[in-house]
């Protein structure tokens, strides 16, 4: 009998494909099989700005809502500032009424006895965020770009995305990232340690030349910043005490001063992830992801107390349902961990891929 | 509707986090549930495919019994084959994909716009963005409210707003600055728009928005400022989070292919169950779902049938949101220890980034508890603003016959006498009133099942309130729970037993205290029970202090008699207030070896395949 249990990818090389798409429909830049890097601009597009209402009817002197007789203007058509976008004309020369746009920008709607005048429109850029090639393009809306390198799913994060080169703080891996740390970068920098960062070390990073952060976990009332952090923080095992899994500090450690870009984001669908192009000697690409389907000998990680983000190995399958601490009982495996082995349920285990 | 030779019925409830399946056969003349299995869901990362939790599930359950259910490609084999395989009939109900969201755009905050909330809350929907007449100045400039409901990226805008033959005009405003909005997004990214107004004005604002988008004119939800009508718009929203959330969840085609009937929200499922079981069997009955993601409250009292669900408020990927909206106080009363709030955020976030799992210390127990505990009450107050009709009194939200828990934090991830605490503190029932657990949570698919064999589906309810050994509903049992304040050691009330055997139990139960009283499963006994003067049992608080005589029944626990009074007061002393939360279990817990092994029978929690 096969289980599932919910995966976690953490690679040291593999095969990595990343989406990367427009907010809106816009113009892709780049072609398909092209190598970008991660500061390329492979698309652009331009979103909605700001908006002014000009009530046609009110400046016209109309009773009706429907102004369409009056228009000398449509839908998106361009405007400069006092041109005539309306004009009613009166039972005497003297008595003709015009109505003049107040800005310039482009009709965006015309509604009942309003125009709704675009003032300007923002330009909006995606970049590669991570060097490869190109393997998929979708017109219009995005472009998938594909590497290979050390992959790895953190537990959370936030501030957007960033690149930069990896630079360790400390060869504790249990160290924490203060604010005299952040200040002695000298180029622009991914900072990492194992332990967590201040607020105060993030306030002190975005004042100094460190574009983002990877740490082991930080504290909840970081998300409540105000304002946000200005860079992208990723951790790797969650929320509060949780220092990095040796495992994932050795993958990083391997890699200082390599290339890393990091997304600090945090939907339904999407998880914060370390990306880092490029292979060390010797290294093999994987090409699978986690399915899922564990057995003896699944590499996993325990989600919960007491041995939260524990990495270790399925030493045994419980047919029989066991019971916790909670009177509750739960199928599960029993699990060797470094310093013992011990019962996990089923829905508190990771299997690290 | 399928003809009466059915046999074996699956019917499956596709959740955020577990997906459950429960097997129904003919066991002679009756319809009984053989099975059930729970599965991981599987719409997400790495599996995209709802449907392979659904197999994972149903292969369980072919362990179990010993035939096969699936062919060899992993579906379903519907109708059931010449050789018996298989099943006659499948029935899909879902709660896994993303809330509907919602724009509301309407006159008066507090008229039209409220009853449109309401509707919103009949469904796995949320309001994302709201436009109201009488919105702060700051907010009324029409370029401020177009670009608010571009940004909003709504599924559905909710125009509602004027009685019937009254206010025209402003209502003309609101779909023209609804139009502008429409006109600056891309025609693929445009929200669905239904109009539920003054309906006089239908044709003209079906001239101003139907060309734009899909649109639709219904009922006015607020026909006259003393009536509410949201049947058709609750129908409404239903239908769209179906065609337009849960149809873009992978493999949701295959299993509306898979199923009889069009898959409906759990929620609704739930609440039809809910009104059935009410109305078949003359009871006031309340429904709990605490989910991952979501919570709902249903209920049919006398006339009144209806559902309250917070989709954004849950105690696993929706905890954050909670902790959101609850004082840190409120969470922290509940806990028999110290802790920081900074540290309790931390394992709330985490629970919100891994929310299938389940506690392994006690202190990770006590905290989920306090998240149950402040999600029923949370959303029990929203119910009392949502149904505060003059069908509903506020004293009627004490008074049920009935009480069902549902939800897999309820009845899987801690023990009866837990969920017994979560229940009462939760909801605070007074009066006297039974306790149930839905141990094969079935309650939220029977609604469903009814459309296509409502005598199944009729008689798996009647099994379940039987409370048979293998009854998919676990009694708790009764509770005693006067209304009032009193001094904490104080008398609340003297209670005389009388068991069927003649023997006689006399207890005095001071106010702030819990009481459980041994009276197994299908006995029963009587009761006389004088509250303290300033203690009543009926819950419109009249007649304080009279006796009250009753029969009632046991189950798992016994008799409860709570007498902490309504609502619950704590000790203010941190020290005393610790002491309490612990009685309060130790009073509940069981002491009889042979109970002990049922409770861990009941609190399996498979996740095989």
């Amino acid at each position: 009998m096969a289980y599932r249990v919910a995966t976690r990818q953490v690679y040291k090389a593999r095969k990595i494909k990343i989406g990367r798409m427009l907010p809106a429909p816009g113009e892709i830049l780049v072609q398909k099989g092209q190598q970008v890097s991660e500061n390329d601009t492979v698309g652009r597009t331009t979103t909605t700005g700001s908006f002014v209402v000009v009530n046609v009817a009110q400046a016209l002197g109309l009773q009706e809502l429907n102004i369409g007789p009056f228009l000398r203007k449509d839908e998106n058509d361009t405007l400069e500032e006092g041109e005539i976008i309306a004009e009613a004309k009166g039972r005497f020369p003297f008595s003709k009424k015009i109505c003049k746009s107040p800005v310039k920008g482009r009709v965006a709607a015309i509604a009942g006895q309003w125009f709704l005048i675009e003032t300007e429109a923002e330009v909006q850029t995606v970049k590669a965020f991570v060097a490869g090639q190109v393997v998929g393009v979708y017109p219009t809306q995005g472009v998938v770009i594909e590497t290979v390198g050390t992959y790895i799913e953190a537990a959370c994060g936030f501030g957007g995305e960033a690149f930069g080169l990896l630079q360790s703080i400390s060869d504790d891996p249990k160290a924490d990232i203060d604010e005299d740390a952040v200040t002695l970068m000298t180029q622009p920098a991914i900072l990492w340690a194992g332990g967590t960062i201040s607020e105060r070390a993030i306030r002190g990073a975005e004042k100094s030349r460190v574009s983002g952060v990877i740490v082991g976990s930080v504290d909840a009332t970081l998300l409540e910043m105000d304002p946000p952090s200005q860079i992208p923080i990723v951790a790797t095992e969650g929320f509060g005490n949780r220092p990095m899994a040796p495992e994932t500090w050795e993958i990083l450690h391997a890699r200082c001063n390599d290339l890393v870009s990091i997304q600090g984001l945090m939907t339904s669908v999407k998880l914060p992830v370390i990306i880092i192009p490029g292979l060390l000697v010797g290294e093999t690409v994987v090409e699978v992801a986690p399915t899922g389907y564990i057995s003896v000998g699944s590499r996993v990680r325990t989600l919960r107390e007491p041995e939260a983000m524990s990495w270790g190995r399925v030493s045994a399958i419980q047919e029989q349902p066991q019971l916790t601490v909670a009177a509750v009982s739960y199928r599960g495996a029993e699990v060797s961990f470094p310093h013992g082995t011990q019962f996990v349920p089923w829905l508190n285990l990771e299997q690290i891929g | 509707m399928v003809n009466e030779k059915v046999k074996r019925i699956l019917t499956v409830d596709c959740g955020r986090a577990i997906t459950t399946v429960v097997l129904i056969e003919l066991v002679g003349e009756v319809y009984r549930l053989t099975a059930q299995a729970e599965v991981s869901s599987t719409y997400h990362a790495p599996w995209f495919d709802i449907t392979l939790g659904v197999a994972d599930a149903i292969k369980q359950i072919e362990q179990q019994i010993g035939l096969r259910l699936l062919d060899h490609a992993g579906s379903p084999i519907l109708p059931r084959s010449d050789a018996g395989e298989g099943s006659d009939i499948f029935v899909a109900v879902t709660s896994a994909a993303e809330p509907l969201r919602v724009s509301l755009v309407g006159l008066m905050s507090r008229l039209s716009l409220a009853s449109a909330r309401r509707a919103v809350m009949s469904t796995y929907a949320v309001v994302n963005y709201q436009l109201g007449s009488d919105d702060e100045p700051e907010n009324r400039s029409i370029e401020t409210r177009v670009k608010a409901l571009q940004q909003a990226h709504s599924d559905l805008v909710l125009l509602v707003g004027g009685i019937d033959g009254g206010a025209t005009r402003p209502i003309v405003d609101l779909a023209q600055i609804v139009s502008m909005a429409l006109r600056i997004m891309k025609p693929d990214i445009r929200p669905h728009v239904i109009y539920a107004g003054n309906s006089q004005l239908r044709t003209q604002i079906a001239d101003i928005l139907g060309s734009l988008t899909d649109f639709k004119s219904t009922d006015n939800l607020r026909p006259v400022p003393a009536q509410e009508n949201l049947g058709m718009v609750q129908e409404d929203l239903s239908r769209l989070y179906i065609g337009r959330k849960v149809s873009q969840l992978p493999g949701a085609k295959i299993l509306s292919e898979w199923s009889h009937n069009a898959i409906v929200p759990a929620a609704k499922s739930f609440a039809q169950t809910l009104n059935y079981i009410g109305q078949t069997y003359n009871v006031l009955a309340m429904g709990v779902d605490v989910g991952s993601a979501a919570t709902t409250i249903a209920a049919k009292r006398h006339d009144f049938y209806g559902n309250t669900t917070r989709a954004d408020i849950g105690v696993g990927s929706n905890a954050p949101a909670l902790l959101g909206q609850v004082d840190w106080e409120n969470f922290r009363r509940w806990l028999p220890f110290e802790m920081s709030q900074a540290d309790f955020k931390n394992f709330v976030w985490n629970k919100g980034i891994f929310p299938q799992t389940v506690p392994q210390t006690y202190q990770d127990i006590w905290l989920e508890l306090s998240l149950m505990r402040e999600a029923l009450r949370l959303v029990l107050s929203e119910a009392k603003q949502a149904w505060s009709q003059p069908e509903m009194r506020e004293s009627d939200w004490f008074n049920w016959d009935l009480i069902i828990g549902v939800g897999r934090s309820l009845v899987r991830m801690i023990d009866p006498t837990r969920a017994t605490l979560v229940l009462l503190d939760g909801l605070e029932p007074a009066g006297i009133c039974r306790l149930v657990l839905d141990t094969k949570s079935v309650t939220g698919m029977l609604g469903s099942l009814a459309g296509v064999h409502a005598e199944a589906a009729a008689q798996i309810v009647d099994e379940a309130l039987q409370f048979a050994e293998d009854s998919p509903f676990l009694n708790l049992g009764m509770v005693v729970a006067p209304i009032g304040v009193g001094r904490f050691g104080d008398t609340a009330l003297r209670l005389q037993m009388t068991y069927g055997d003649g023997r006689q139990v006399d207890m005095k139960v001071p106010f702030g205290a819990i009481e459980v009283i041994p009276l197994p499963p299908n006995e029963e006994a009587t009761l006389k029970i004088n509250p303290s003067r300033h203690f009543s049992l009926n819950p419109q608080w009249e007649q304080p202090g009279k006796e009250v005589n009753a029969t009632v029944n046991g189950g798992l626990l016994g008799l409860i008699v709570d007498a902490r009074g309504r609502p619950i007061t704590l000790a203010e002393n941190d020290e005393d207030r610790v002491q309490q939360i612990q009685d309060w279990l130790a009073k509940l817990r069981l002491e009889e070896d042979e109970d002990m092994v049922k409770l861990e029978q009941l609190e399996v929690e498979p996740d095989g395949i």
